[in-house]
């Protein structure tokens, strides 16, 4: 019963979908007062997000 | 005709109506114009950039610089702090699941390794200060790539770790100038640190994304509409579209809450996260959940069960339920300890 369904199980292999892992390590994960961290007002997620975007399309044409 | 101004009358009705109607339809139809934009624009800076490739590879002399599948080495800089190495922080384990995972960190030149003190073991490798100070971070945030390396580096040296005990996952760049601060960080957070290693111990994070099928974005008459039809009808036809929108809207909703609250009941812990935008979430629909959910190694098949069932319950909603993990608990760990607000 468990094999059927038409659920899509993303198993965690090297194909983790990069806006899923950012999502976590950009926005999740504990924040601890390290000598050198990422401030959040560094990260402009949106355009992060097109970032992604333009990098997919690159890999989708082989450039 | 006798009732010419009863006509009009009837008519500014319907057409202060049709204003009110439209409200949420021009914001729809808003958000795809500003969509069909921002593709115009990233359209225009690939352009730029393929048309910079190909200018490189005409040239003649050098070849291009490829992109680095490395985080950029330090070039030899001058004498100097600069030269110096740093700790990156991935994460904090309990000591006796100390032994650090076999591998290179987020610069491969320098192996993971562990830093204990108050009974617990600090994951870290060496980082060249150079490249990681926060001027260069947030230059380097700007390179994808670089981002892109990092995160894979950083989330595999935490997927070894948590295979060998519990966990509690940093966010991306948490940087010691020395040992001496990650020791005084143990130290100074330990009874937090334990909280949360207790509260994550034999858990994992799953997560559970909800898209709607992508549907038309306007209402515009359907081609097979071979006359062209009265102002009340074409009224009437814009007020049933509407509606059906709304009632799929309704539904889905439903649906979401449903989703959301019997995944928490399976789970130590539920929250919500900010959806992914629709132009990068791999995804046509639009994301109307990004759940995600702290569950006991023991319930794991239990809890993807309840997802297939609540897959094939909902299907008829027109939502797609995408299942991810085990992730270490990065939405389960406190925000912050230690920083000041």
């Amino acid at each position: 019963m468990s094999s059927t369904g038409a659920v899509t199980v993303e198993h965690r292999a090297r194909n983790v979908a990069l806006i899923d892992l950012l999502d976590r390590l950009l926005q999740g994960g504990l924040v601890i007062s390290g000598d050198i961290t990422l401030a959040a007002a560094d990260v402009d997620l949106v355009r992060l997000d097109l970032r992604i975007l333009v990098a997919a399309i690159d890999k989708a044409m082989g450039t | 005709m006798a009732s010419g101004s009863e006509d009009v009358r009837r008519l500014r009705e319907a057409l202060a109506g049709l204003v009110a109607d439209d409200v949420p339809e021009l914001l729809a139809e808003a958000r795809t114009e500003a969509r069909a934009r921002v593709r115009a624009v990233l359209a225009e800076v690939m352009a730029e950039a393929m048309l910079e490739q190909v200018r490189r590879s005409g040239r003649p002399g050098p070849p291009a610089p490829t992109r680095p599948d490395v985080p950029s080495r330090v070039s030899p800089s001058p004498a100097g702090h600069e030269d110096s190495l740093g700790y990156y922080l991935y994460g904090v384990t309990t000591s006796d699941g100390a032994a650090p995972p076999d591998m290179g960190g987020v610069d491969p030149a320098h192996p993971v390794s562990v830093l204990m003190g108050a009974d617990l073991a600090a994951l870290v490798s060496r980082v060249p200060l150079a490249e990681f100070n926060e001027e260069r971070l947030r230059e380097h945030l700007g390179d994808i790539a670089w981002v892109e390396t990092i995160a894979r580096r950083h989330e595999e040296v935490l997927e070894a770790a948590a295979a060998r005990g519990t966990l509690i996952p940093m966010r991306l760049c948490s940087i010691y100038r020395d040992a001496g601060g990650v020791h005084a960080m143990l130290e100074r957070e330990a009874e937090p640190m334990r909280a949360a290693l207790h509260l994550v111990q034999g858990r994992a994070e799953w997560a559970v994304k909800v898209f709607n099928a992508p549907r038309p974005a306007s209402s515009a008459p359907s081609p097979d509409q071979a006359q062209p039809d009265s102002g009340a009808a074409y009224l009437e036809r814009r007020r049933q579209a509407q509606h059906h929108r709304e009632a799929a809207d309704e539904q889905q909703a439903a649906a979401c809450e449903s989703v959301h609250s019997r995944l928490g009941n399976l789970a130590a812990r539920a929250a919500v996260i900010p959806p992914q935008r629709p132009e990068v979430s791999g995804h046509d629909g639009e994301m109307l959940l990004n759940g995600v959910y702290l569950v006991d190694d023991a319930a794991v098949s239990t809890f993807q069960d309840e997802v297939r069932v609540l897959q094939e319950e909902f299907a008829p909603a027109g939502v797609e339920l995408v299942i991810t993990g085990p992730w270490p608990a990065y939405n389960f760990v406190p925000d912050a300890i230690g920083v000041p607000a």
